[in-house]
């Protein structure tokens, strides 16, 4: 007889994950142990692990964690607050269009961290300059993913409204709306790696907390075990931030088909 | 006579094309008047304006030349309300939704507008269907949820715009069919635009033909058929020669040779 496909059963899933994640750290150790690279410059994942422990026993490391949490909860915040309804109203009313899309469009060709100096001579070296860095990293991609949402609206949507006699403010609410919520998840999506990558850049620039720079403060003492864990808690935190935004998606989305 | 639900009167649609100076004649000169309850279909090939003039009478489209007139039924209620092509519905709403969703268009609250578009998905025969989302429908099923939208607002006039072009050939002729019975029990004005010959037919009582290039009306056609019509009547004589009768008209536009083909 003929075996169908089966789909993978979550069980199997994490243990194929675990044995991939396993083998990979196993090697990294036995690498640095057997002197295939030196050790100084790559901590091994024991090393790592003993580091933790003691800082987090400490509590050294909690509030470098507290502090790159707040900056990018504020900063990211701000930006879909300001993001989502922005990029909606520059899609949808062209007047808004023409007054700020070259300004934006500007700002947006910038390479942020080009601005990081000029932030931090306005703002200092503490939260606000942060939460601006975040704020303006994850800005635009909320915003022009958004206006590209309502810009890609099916004209048989509009045509519907419109057909039974419905006011333009009516299209908004109800289709410009929800046909553009899958493209405001996806700023978010978007948004919150670049807030990510926000924190780190302006810390390690310009910060006197946060885990940002607790990994430049420690690699520059060659405290190489450090750096590692301050980079791998980046990592998580990135993870995390994905799932948070996957169930919001199931969330809002309940209207699509499921295809996983 | 019946009275008449619409009369236009020397409709024309140009449209300038982009970045030249030509101009394209998508309708030219269409005089058309539907009676009251009547089912008038207009038939033709793509490019005939078939399409355009249905929203012109919706009133999505302004016509560059002539006049449409409606008789309205309710002093506050739309004139006619349109059924269109296939994936119409709004995937973000369930049946119930879309269907009263014109009824929100027109002002009424929504919790009212989902009480009066219950007893028309009945009518379609979406009954235990109204928390579904389209996507989970078929496509028979969404044509009916697009069909009851527009019935929900009580128009004069039904316009619907090749509504059953998308589905497949056994779906359509159940669709046809169910239209019949749904437009008997509505009592509604339909003017219907299709490009195919048997369900014009099958469904009206005039087949309007039009040709393209200019996109005008070349024949008027009484379908004598008697009503009520089951599927079965298109396997009769009668049936295939009226069939025969436009098809002829459709190959030669011109007036000389639709008096040759139906001699």
């Amino acid at each position: 007889m003929r075996r169908l496909i089966r789909p993978y059963t979550t069980a199997e899933r994490v243990v194929y994950g675990l044995i991939g994640f396993v083998v990979v750290v196993g090697l990294w150790e036995a690498a640095v142990q057997g002197g295939l690279m030196q050790r100084s410059l790559l901590s091994t994942p024991s090393r790592i692990w003993s580091v933790a422990v003691t800082d987090f026993g400490t509590g050294v490391i909690w509030r470098h964690i507290f502090v790159s949490f707040q900056e990018f909860a504020l900063g990211f915040a701000a930006s879909l607050v300001i993001g989502i309804p922005l990029g909606l109203a520059i899609g949808w009313f062209p007047r808004v269009d023409h007054l700020l899309s070259a300004l934006l469009a500007g700002l947006n060709a910038t390479p942020n961290v080009a601005l990081i100096p000029i932030i931090v001579v306005i703002w200092g070296l503490g939260l606000e300059s942060k939460v601006v860095v975040v704020f303006l990293s994850a800005f635009f991609a909320v915003m022009v993913t958004t206006y590209t949402g309502i810009r890609a609206i099916a004209r048989r949507h509009l045509d519907i409204t419109r057909s039974f006699g419905g006011s333009r403010w009516l299209a908004f609410r109800t289709v410009a709306i929800p046909s553009t919520v899958p493209f405001m998840i996806s700023g978010t999506r978007i948004g919150a790696g670049r807030a990510l990558v926000g924190v780190v850049s302006a810390e390690i620039l310009a910060a006197n907390a946060g885990l940002g720079f607790y990994i430049s403060q420690t690699a520059t003492f060659l405290d190489t075990a450090r750096a590692m864990l301050g980079i791998i808690f980046f990592g998580i935190i990135g993870l995390v931030i994905g799932e948070v935004i996957r169930v919001l998606e199931r969330r809002f989305d309940a209207w699509r088909p499921q295809i996983h | 006579m019946a009275e008449l639900a619409l009369t236009a009167r020397g409709v024309q649609m140009e449209y300038r094309e982009r970045h030249t100076t030509d101009r394209l004649l998508a309708i030219e000169n269409v005089d058309l008047d539907v009676e009251e309850g009547s089912f008038v279909s207009l038939l033709g090939p793509s490019g005939c304006g078939k399409s355009t003039f249905l929203k012109i009478v919706n009133g999505l489209l302004l016509a560059t030349a002539g006049e449409i007139k409606v008789r309205r039924a309710a002093a506050n209620g739309p004139e006619n309300a349109m059924v269109f092509q296939d994936a119409a519905l709004f995937p973000w709403y369930s049946v119930i939704d879309n269907v009263a969703y014109g009824l929100i268009c027109g002002g009424v609250p929504r919790g009212e507008a989902r009480r009066r578009a219950g007893p028309y998905i009945e009518l379609v025969g979406l009954k235990g269907f109204a928390e579904k989302y389209p996507y989970q429908l078929s496509g028979g099923m969404q044509q009916r949820a697009n069909l009851a939208r527009a019935l929900a607002v009580d128009p004069p006039i039904l316009l619907m715009d090749e509504p059953f072009a998308a589905l497949d050939a056994q779906t359509r002729e159940l669709m046809q069919a169910e239209l019949l019975r749904i437009w008997n029990a509505a009592r509604k004005t339909v003017l219907f635009v299709t490009h195919q010959i048997d369900e014009a037919v099958y469904l009206s009582d005039r087949v309007v033909v039009m040709a393209a290039r200019p996109g005008r009306i070349i024949a008027d056609v009484r379908i004598g058929l008697p009503r009520p019509r089951k599927l079965e009547v298109k396997r009769t004589p009668e049936f295939a020669a009226y069939e025969d009768r436009i098809w002829g008209l459709i190959q030669h536009p011109r007036p000389t040779s639709v008096a040759a083909t139906t001699a």
